[in-house]
C-alpha cells in the first residue's frame, strides 16, 4: 500500500501519522476501502477488521474496478469520478458489487481524488442492512397488493349483491349505532342518500328512538329469535318501516344487521311521486346537483359523480359547483345571477371537467328554488358531448348563444359590444383569479400578471372591493 | 356577489339571462379550449413535484401537490397514466445521479402505488349491468422487484372495462389452481429485469399447460426496451410497451374509450 499525500486542507498533525498506522485508521473508519490507481484498477482493499462479513477481499487486488461492479454501477462510477476531477472535492456514490463468491452487494462510497498521481480513495459503507430492509419493504408491498386485490374482488361480489337485492339492508355497528353500510333500496325507504345515511346515527333515522334503547332492543329482537319485527317510522321519509335484525361479529366488531320493509303498502301508493323523483335522481341519465346560495354542492347524484369521475358525495360535498366547470367561478356566477334573477335558466352551454383527462360538454339548467326560508339552487347537467361532435368547430354557438349575439348585434355598435365584453371577461377572469387564489391579492395580482395597483384599481372599477370575506 | 356594473335590463333575453354573460362566457369557453390544447403535453414542474412529495413524506405537500394538479386540470387518470410513471423514472434518475438512496427510492416507489390505489378506488372493469367483458390475467413473476407499472396498467385496462385480474408473483400451485377456475382472453406478464427471464419462461409455461388453448400471452415492462430476443426467450406471443398495441394485437380492443388521453401515451415501462 502506497503512503498518502495528505498535506493539503487537514495538515497540521495529521501530516505526522505514520503510512501504517493510516492504512489501520482508513481500514476501521470505513467497512471497506479501496485505493484505485489513476487508471481505476484496484490497487488495495482494505477490509475493516472488525467487519468482516465481506471476506478479506484480497482477490479483487490488481482487477480494474468495472469486474467488481454491475453493469449499472459502471456508469455511474465513472460519472461520478468526472464530477471529481473536474470539480475536485468529494463525491458520494452508491454502487452494487458484483463477486463470484457472493451476491450482489450494495456500499456506498465517498470518493477522494489525491491531486499528485491521480490515486482514488474510496470509503465505503456497507448498505446491506438497509437493502435487506428494503427487501422486506418490497415484500410487505407485494403482500399489502395482493391483499387489495382478493378485497377487490369480494368487494365487487358484495356490491354487486347490495345494489341488485331487492331487500332493503342496513349494517350497523353495534359499538358506536352508527351506519356502516346500506344499500339503495334502503337509503330510498329511508328517505335518504346513501352516501348522506353512511356514517349517520342509526337511531336518529326512526321516530323517537334513542340510541342506546334501539340497540338494545334490536339485540334482543335478534337473539329472542322472534318471528315479529319491530315496527318503527323512518325520520325523514315518515314511512312505518318493519326492521328484521340480525346480529353478527365480524374481524370482533360486533354488527347489526337490518333488513327493513314497509309496514303499510298503501303508504308506496300515496308517495309515488316521491318515490318516482327519488328513482330519477338516483337512477337518472343526468346529473341532479343541489347547491346553496353560494354554489355550494349540498347533494349530488350518481351520474354526477360519474360525471365528474368523484369517489363519493363526500368528495364533492362542501365544495362549490363551480369547481366542476371548465370556466369555474365564471359559469356559475352566469348560472346563479340569471337563475336567481328569474327563478330558472335554460341549456346554458359549458364544459364539466371531467373523467378521464377531457372535458365534457355539458348543457346545464338551473332552477331557483326560494319557497323556503334557505333558497338553494338545482342544477340539472346534461351531457352533450354526442351531439356537440356533429356541430361545427370553433365557436360553438347554441341555439340559446346565437340568439343572444344577434340582440347584441342589433342594439349596439361593434365598438361597444367588443369594450363591454372585454369589460364582462376581466371582471370573470378577476374574480375567478382572486377565488382561486383564496382572496389573496398579492398572488391574484401574480396569476394575472398584473401589479398590486392595477389590481386595485380593476377591482374597485368592477366593484370586487369589500365583498364578504374580503381582506382589507 | 355584488354586481356594481349595471346594465339596462332591456339586453336581458327573455329567459332573463344576460347576453353579454353568455358572450363573454363563449368568449372564454374559446380560450379555454385553445390553452387546454397546449397543456395536454407533459408538464415536468409537476412531474418533479411528485417526485419530490413521494421523496419527504410530508402530508401538506402531497395534498399541495395534488390540489396543482387540479389546477392545471390534470385528471386521476392522467395522473396515473403519465405523471406517476414519469415521476417513477426521475425517481430512478435520481439515484443514478446518487441524489437519492435506493432505500429512498424504493419508499417513494411504494408512496407512488399507493396515490395510484388511493386515485383510482373506482376504476373497476366490473360493473354488474355490463357482463360478459373481454378479461385479462396481469402477472408480475415473483423475481420482480417493481410491480408499480403492473399496476399502473391495470388501472387503464379496468378504466377501459376489461375485467382485470392481477395476480403479483404468484406461485404455480396458485396460477394453476386459477387457470382452472377462470377463462381469461389474453395474459400479460410485467417483466423488468431482463436477468431473470428464467422465471418468466417457467410462467409462460404454465399459462401454456394450464390456460385455455390459443390464448394469447403478451410481454410488456422495462425489460422489454432495447431486447429483440425476449420473446424467444420466454416464449410469449408478442412483446411490446403499448398498450393500446397489445390489446390490439391479442383481440381485444377496449369497449370503453378512454376519452382524449387515449392508450397512445401508454406504456407498460415498469
Amino acid at each position: 500500500m502506497k503512503a498518502i499525500d495528505h498535506n493539503s486542507a487537514t495538515g497540521g498533525s495529521i501530516a505526522s501519522i505514520p503510512p501504517d498506522l493510516m492504512g489501520q485508521i482508513i481500514a476501521t473508519a470505513s467497512d471497506l476501502a479501496l485505493i484505485l490507481s489513476a487508471d481505476e484498477v484496484i490497487r488495495s482493499v482494505l477490509v475493516n477488521p472488525h467487519h468482516r462479513s465481506f471476506g478479506t477481499l484480497n482477490q479483487w487486488e490488481g482487477l480494474p474496478l468495472r469486474k467488481v461492479l454491475t453493469v449499472e454501477s459502471i456508469g455511474k462510477f465513472e460519472a461520478r469520478l468526472q464530477e471529481l476531477i473536474a470539480q475536485g472535492g468529494t463525491r458520494a456514490v452508491e454502487l452494487n458489487h458484483i463477486d463470484d463468491q457472493s451476491f450482489e452487494f450494495p456500499v456506498r462510497y465517498a470518493l477522494h481524488r489525491f491531486a499528485g498521481d491521480g490515486t482514488i480513495l474510496m470509503l465505503g459503507r456497507d448498505l446491506r442492512p438497509i437493502a435487506e430492509m428494503q427487501q422486506q419493504l418490497v415484500k410487505a408491498q407485494l403482500a399489502l397488493e395482493r391483499d387489495y386485490e382478493a378485497q377487490r374482488e369480494i368487494d365487487t361480489r358484495y356490491r354487486v349483491l347490495m345494489e341488485t337485492t331487492r331487500d332493503a339492508i342496513i349494517v350497523v355497528s353495534m359499538t358506536t349505532g352508527r351506519i356502516v353500510d346500506l344499500n339503495l333500496a334502503a337509503a330510498v325507504l329511508l328517505g335518504g342518500s346513501r352516501q348522506d345515511m353512511v356514517g349517520a346515527a342509526i337511531a336518529q333515522e326512526f321516530e323517537g328512538r334513542r340510541r342506546g334503547e334501539f340497540l338494545e332492543s334490536m339485540a334482543s329482537l335478534a337473539i329472542a329469535d322472534s318471528s315479529s319485527p319491530l315496527e318503527l317510522q323512518a325520520r325523514r321519509s315518515h314511512k312505518r318501516l318493519l326492521v328484521v335484525p340480525t346480529v353478527f361479529r365480524a374481524a370482533g366488531e360486533r354488527l347489526l344487521m337490518c333488513r327493513l320493509e314497509l309496514a303499510d303498502l298503501g303508504d308506496a301508493q300515496r308517495d309515488e311521486l316521491t318515490e318516482n323523483l327519488f328513482g330519477l335522481f338516483h337512477e337518472g341519465a343526468d346529473s341532479v346537483v343541489f347547491a346553496d346560495m353560494d354554489g355550494m354542492i349540498r347533494s349530488a347524484n350518481e351520474a354526477f359523480l360519474n360525471l365528474t369521475d368523484s369517489a363519493s358525495l363526500a368528495a364533492v360535498k362542501g365544495r362549490s359547483f363551480g369547481e366542476f366547470l371548465a370556466r369555474g367561478a365564471v359559469d356559475l356566477r352566469v348560472l346563479s345571477d340569471n337563475a336567481r334573477r328569474v327563478g330558472q335558466m335554460r341549456m346554458y352551454g359549458t364544459k364539466v371537467n371531467a373523467a378521464y383527462g377531457g372535458q365534457i360538454s355539458v348543457e346545464i339548467s338551473a332552477t331557483y328554488l326560494n319557497d323556503r326560508p334557505q333558497p338553494f339552487f338545482v342544477f340539472v347537467v346534461r351531457d352533450t358531448s354526442r351531439a356537440e361532435a356533429l356541430r361545427r368547430p370553433g365557436l360553438n354557438v347554441t341555439e340559446d348563444g346565437g340568439r343572444s349575439i344577434m340582440e347584441l348585434v342589433g342594439s349596439s355598435t361593434l365598438k361597444d359590444i367588443v369594450a363591454e365584453t372585454t369589460d364582462v371577461v376581466e371582471k370573470m377572469c378577476i374574480e375567478t383569479a382572486v377565488e382561486l387564489t383564496r382572496n389573496n391579492r398579492v398572488a391574484a395580482a401574480e396569476m394575472l400578471g398584473l401589479s398590486r395597483q392595477s389590481l386595485y384599481v380593476k377591482l374597485r372599477k368592477y366593484g370586487l372591493v369589500g365583498n364578504e370575506g374580503d381582506q382589507p | 356577489m355584488s354586481d356594481t356594473h349595471v346594465r339596462d335590463d332591456s339586453a336581458r333575453l327573455p329567459d332573463g339571462s344576460d347576453p353579454i354573460s353568455i358572450f363573454a362566457a363563449r368568449v372564454l369557453d374559446v380560450l379555454v379550449d385553445r390553452s387546454r390544447r397546449t397543456s395536454s403535453t407533459l408538464r415536468p414542474d409537476l412531474v418533479h413535484a411528485l417526485a419530490n412529495g413521494m421523496v419527504t413524506p410530508d402530508g401538506d405537500r402531497i395534498e399541495e401537490t395534488l390540489a396543482a394538479f387540479r389546477r392545471a386540470c390534470i385528471s386521476p387518470a392522467a395522473m396515473a397514466d403519465v405523471y406517476i410513471p414519469a415521476a417513477a423514472q426521475q425517481l430512478g434518475a435520481r439515484w443514478s445521479s446518487d441524489r437519492l438512496c435506493f432505500a429512498e427510492v424504493t419508499i417513494a416507489t411504494a408512496r407512488l402505488q399507493a396515490l395510484v390505489r388511493a386515485i383510482g378506488t373506482r376504476w373497476g372493469g366490473d360493473p354488474a349491468h355490463l357482463p360478459g367483458r373481454r378479461s385479462v390475467l396481469m402477472v408480475v413473476p415473483g423475481v420482480e422487484q417493481h410491480t408499480l407499472g403492473a399496476v399502473v396498467v391495470t388501472g387503464q385496462m379496468r378504466r377501459m372495462g376489461l375485467s382485470v385480474c392481477l395476480r403479483l408473483g404468484p406461485d404455480r400451485t396458485e396460477l394453476i389452481e386459477l387457470l382452472r377456475s377462470r377463462v381469461f382472453d389474453v395474459a400479460m406478464l410485467s417483466i423488468g429485469h431482463d436477468e431473470r427471464l428464467e422465471a418468466s419462461r417457467k410462467l409462460v409455461d404454465t399459462l401454456r399447460s394450464f390456460g385455455p388453448r390459443g390464448m394469447p400471452i403478451l410481454a410488456g415492462g422495462a425489460a422489454v426496451a432495447g431486447r429483440t430476443d425476449l420473446a424467444d426467450r420466454t416464449g410469449v406471443d408478442f412483446v411490446t410497451q403499448d398498450l393500446g398495441e397489445a390489446l390490439a394485437l391479442c383481440g381485444c380492443a377496449p369497449l370503453v374509450s378512454v376519452g382524449a388521453q387515449a392508450p397512445a401515451t401508454i406504456s407498460l415501462r415498469g
